[in-house]
């Protein structure tokens, strides 16, 4: 489904070149769950905007056998545009690729509980809703492939685990192919199927964890999900 | 709202009071018949009430020019600006073009501008547009400037082409910066209109006040100021309206 191989990125600033993605060969297969994880400042959210299309100056080959317009992205920053209401703001995707059925936008509202914030605006919401918004208005263009950068970041540790939980659901239900980065070693044994660790900056592959069992909330709590981790904590630079 | 009518009905009484006070200490001081420069509040009121006949004509082609010019300038600099602000070649190439130009007195021009544009409506509107266009182009440049690169990205990861970046991210939130610089514009603009104005036109807030002016009667100048005030404060109030409609959002606490 993704198929990225000999990726290498530099960034060239006033007149220096910096090498930011020294070399990453990934795939990920169709309806795949995959984890990047990272330290801090090693490349990640450049890896991702770089799959995403976000970034046009890269070495290598990124192949995605999806149309364009079936791949979406979460920011790490969510990107909610707060002149918009609640409604405008999930609806986006469908607004800007003039898609005029508007169901699942509903639906999905009104899963996450959003439905009664609909005329409110993004700087009425907490941390959390703000983040499930920005998983609808992904989610809202019927996705093929989900790409997530940090998708729950500086959340309480409350919040994170039920967005995790509504993430596992809705990937196996919609049978998403996703590709999420994280820094955060529980998320990534509890959503990774593999987990690409990668080393600090420059970026590379250090080592590939798989993870199979993963896939029910209740892993959360089992043996593998704390050998997982163990071995993401041994892994991680 | 109605606590917003009371406040512009306390801040008319204390200006009022305070012109009245000027008046009367000029009335005190100054001897002789140069005492009646400075007209008191009532006797200007009470002239804009009697002679609003007289005034009305003048208010609104007044009012029909310097309105004309906001909505040429706000959509040129508008345009303009937020090109130069969010296209960096564009930037490059025509900012030192507005740090050029922007500082020379706009006045300098309307000589030739009434030469070139004749003694009608378009050369004044021509003169302000010139007088306030910089302004709100550079205001509306450094609203683009800081735009959040996040929302960018939003709009361009879900597939946003460039022009549905500027229809969904640059305009919306350039806009209450943009509201800002009109206001300014207000006051410039009924700068240059009085300049515009002052020759060579039979109509106008200006005219009947230079008019007033030559024939000595001084509570239908401060009639003609009056009448001045009032196109401000009504063009003020509705670009606030228009901000309360158009930044909800701005509003929220």
């Amino acid at each position: 489904m993704i198929n990225i191989s000999k990726l290498r990125v530099d960034f060239i600033s006033k007149g220096h070149s910096k090498k930011i993605i020294e070399r990453v060969d990934v795939n990920v297969d169709r309806g795949e769950s995959l984890v990047v994880i990272g330290p801090n400042g090693c490349g990640k959210t450049t890896f991702l905007h770089t799959v995403a299309g976000l970034n046009d100056s890269y070495s290598g080959e990124i192949t995605i056998e999806e149309d364009r317009s079936k791949v979406a992205l979460i920011l790490q920053e969510i990107g909610l545009l707060p002149w918009k209401t609640v409604w405008k703001n999930a609806t986006l995707g469908l607004d800007l690729n003039n898609m005029g059925d508007k169901s699942r936008t509903e639906e999905l509202l009104d899963r996450l509980d959003l439905t009664k914030y609909r005329g409110d605006y993004p700087t009425q919401l907490s941390g959390g809703e703000k983040r499930k918004l920005g998983l609808v208005r992904a989610l809202s263009v019927d996705p093929k492939i989900l790409l997530m950068d940090e998708p729950l970041v500086s959340l309480d540790e409350f919040t994170r685990e039920k967005l995790q939980n509504i993430i596992l659901e809705l990937w196996k239900e919609k049978d998403l192919t996703m590709m999420l980065v994280t820094h955060d070693i529980e998320e990534a044994a509890f959503l990774g199927e593999r987990i690409v660790v990668l080393t600090s900056s420059p970026a590379s592959v250090k080592e590939v964890v798989p993870n199979e069992p993963m896939g029910e909330v209740g892993f959360r709590r089992s043996e593998n999900f704390y050998k997982t981790a163990q071995r993401l904590r041994e892994a991680l630079p | 709202m109605k606590s917003g009518i009371s406040r512009y009905l306390i801040s008319l009484l204390f200006l009022t009071l305070l012109w009245w006070l000027a008046a009367f200490i000029v009335r005190q001081v100054v001897p002789g018949p140069k005492s009646m420069v400075l007209s008191g509040p009532i006797k200007a009121f009470s002239m804009l009430f009697y002679h609003w006949n007289a005034i009305w004509p003048n208010f609104l082609r007044s009012a029909l020019r310097l309105v004309i010019s906001l909505l040429i300038s706000v959509f040129l600099g508008a345009t303009t600006g937020l090109i130069i602000g969010f296209e960096k070649p564009a930037d490059r190439l025509l900012s030192p073009m507005i740090y050029i130009a922007y500082p020379i007195p706009k006045i300098v021009f309307l000589p030739v501008i009434l030469i070139l544009f004749g003694l009608g409506d378009l050369s004044r509107i021509v003169f302000i547009v010139l007088v306030i266009t910089f302004q709100v182009a550079l205001s509306s440049r450094d609203a683009a400037k800081n735009i959040s690169n996040r929302h960018v990205k939003a709009v361009e990861s879900a597939g946003g082409s460039r022009l549905q970046v500027y229809r969904h991210v640059v305009i919306p939130a350039a806009l209450p910066a943009i509201l800002t610089s009109v206001r300014i514009s207000i006051g410039l603009g009924i700068a240059a209109l009085y300049l515009a104005e002052e020759s060579y036109t039979n109509q106008g807030l200006a005219y009947y006040i230079n008019n007033s002016w030559k024939i000595f009667a001084y509570s239908d100048v401060f009639a003609g100021i009056l009448a001045f005030a009032i196109l401000g404060l009504g063009l003020y109030l509705i670009v606030d309206l228009i901000e309360r409609i158009f930044c909800k959002w701005n509003y929220i606490a």
